[in-house]
């Protein structure tokens, strides 16, 4: 069964696209990591998964229900840096009201790891620091053990060895208790070994949804020279070239066989991040920037 | 994972729960807008050279009315914001259940600050007296008059309540209404707050009407707050 339908939805703000005709399935059960460039509207994404805002057109839907319905209301929690806690109630009253209110809310988990993370039950949420704030945050969402979990950049803020402990506690209690995960995140490389399924958005668009190990095996990088690799790379399906230096170039593309064919070349499988990082880079990249010759710019 | 829906009334009684403890201040404001609307009454009359039970009446109704208005007005309009609103969210709701636990909300402590409006104006009769001039004799009200004076209150406190829970929506919706609602507030509290009162008085002289009118008013004020929406907006506004 699919958790999350998203059937050509559209969404605009004040007549700027930030969804367009945006298609998407993902299967219950899962960890899906949520990339794309700033703007690119993941977070759009998750609101309108999370029913805080509503499609401009298409169809959204949680496990078959519209996501304003009670059902998923009563089914999700969206983590995101906005996430509202009463002021003046203290960690631990907050923890009871979720514990309250939240079906799969295990205290015999929760309790022992808001102790690990020396969160005082007694202190108040605007008395965190910023890091400590999106660390309960996460906790939080985390111990809801809400059937859908949506994490807008829930490791932004957070040091190091906290985010290793917290995606650590993520996974197992992903273990423990399967449900289905979506993680926004800029740090593609830190997460990448907790997810089953990577969403990239550009754009507004899905430009890639799929599942982690396909695409451990099926980008290929290859450096060779120009010549002799052009003439390899014809009819495939590019996703990054870049004349590295003069007459030599380096060539990103879709493939599914064995890499022994390239065998005269230099040529490596991409990392997850690297794809996301080939798949959204802009042409030409930053050097361009600096490399243009043009001296006649306006801002007009 | 198998998705489970309580029914609706039972999340309705877990937010209505941990509602009273976050609205908690507006219980508070309550009660210290009670002392201070009874020592305003009862230090007033103490300026005036003569009064009788008709004065202290009329002019403790005065005092607290317009600290009870004032109260009301300004909780409802903090009831539905939109801060307040994503913390329902952060809890299960839907934009249906946010709203009704905030109405049920409403009524109760319309209900409750109506009866402990009718006990802190009886114990302004009781205590103006008391202090200043024990020989001067009071009347002190029957149960019909407490049980008028309750359904004035209840009546003006709900009206109020409804009219800033409605304003607070619209206010929410475009930057327009945002202008338009602050514009009419600040001109009704800056300019003349006294109307008001008077107007309440003389519009509903008799509890039936009195009660008709308000209970129709808010429940329509209220029902067309659950339905304003922002355009493809989600379930906070």
């Amino acid at each position: 069964m699919n958790a999350i339908s998203f059937e050509n939805v559209n969404k605009s703000f004040h007549r700027q696209s930030a969804l367009i005709d945006f298609n998407l399935q993902i299967p219950e059960n899962t960890i899906v990591g949520v990339a794309g460039r700033n703007g690119a509207g993941k977070t759009t994404m998750l609101e309108i998964i999370s029913g805080l805002q509503t499609p401009s057109s298409g169809r959204a839907a949680v496990y078959g229900f519209p996501v304003t319905s009670l059902e998923v209301q009563s089914n999700s929690i969206f983590v995101e840096e906005n996430m509202a806690f009463p002021a003046h109630f203290t960690l631990g009253e907050i923890l009871a009201a979720g514990a309250e209110q939240y079906t799969f809310w295990e205290n015999a988990v929760a309790l022992p790891l808001f102790q690990y993370f020396e969160f005082k039950m007694s202190a108040k949420i605007e008395q965190l620091s910023k890091g400590q704030k999106r660390l309960f945050q996460a906790l939080f969402g985390l111990c809801t053990r809400a059937p859908l979990t949506l994490m807008d950049e829930p490791l932004e803020g957070m040091d190091e060895t906290i985010r290793k402990d917290f995606m650590e506690a993520l996974l197992k209690d992903y273990i423990q208790k399967p449900r289905t995960i979506l993680i926004s995140s800029h740090h593609l490389k830190e997460i990448e070994n907790l997810l089953e399924y990577l969403l990239i958005i550009e754009n507004g668009h899905n430009i890639l949804f799929s599942s982690i190990e396909d695409l451990r095996h099926s980008v290929l990088e290859i450096t060779g020279p120009i010549a002799e690799l052009q003439q390899l790379l014809t009819g495939r399906e590019i996703i990054f070239e870049e004349e590295i230096s003069p007459g030599i170039l380096k060539a990103v593309f879709y493939y599914s066989g064995s890499k022994d064919k390239f065998s005269s070349f230099h040529c490596t499988w991409s990392s997850i991040s690297d794809i996301y990082t080939y798949l959204v880079k802009k042409k030409g990249g930053i050097r361009d920037v600096y490399h243009s010759t043009s001296s006649q710019r306006n801002y007009s | 994972m198998s998705i489970t829906a309580p029914p609706a009334r039972e999340i309705i009684l877990k937010q209505l729960r941990w509602k009273q403890r976050y609205f908690a201040s507006i219980i508070f404001a309550f009660v210290i807008i009670q002392a201070f609307g009874i020592f305003l009454s009862v230090m007033n009359a103490y300026h005036q050279a003569s009064f009788n039970s008709t004065y202290i009446r009329a002019h403790s109704q005065n005092n607290l009315f317009f600290l009870m208005i004032l109260w009301i007005f300004i909780s409802s309009l903090a009831a539905p914001a939109k801060a307040n609103r994503k913390i329902d969210f952060t809890f299960i709701s839907t934009r249906k259940i946010s709203h009704i636990t905030n109405i049920i909300f409403l009524l109760l402590i319309v209900s409750a600050a109506s009866l402990l409006s009718v006990l802190s104006h009886y114990l302004i009769i009781l205590l103006v007296p008391m202090i200043h001039s024990p020989e001067v004799f009071i009347l002190l009200p029957g149960w019909m008059d407490l049980l008028h004076s309750f359904i004035w209150w209840f009546s003006c406190l709900l009206l109020t309540a409804a009219a800033g829970y409605f304003l607070s929506m619209i206010y929410q919706l475009t930057l327009l209404w945002k202008i338009v609602i602050g514009g009419l507030i600040f001109g009704v509290f800056y300019f003349d707050f006294m109307p008001i009162s008077e107007g309440f008085q003389m519009l509903f002289s008799s509890d039936i009407y009195l009660i008709t009118l308000s209970v129709l008013g808010a429940s329509l004020l209220f029902f067309s707050s659950i339905f304003i929406k922002r355009k493809n907006g989600g379930i906070v506004i």
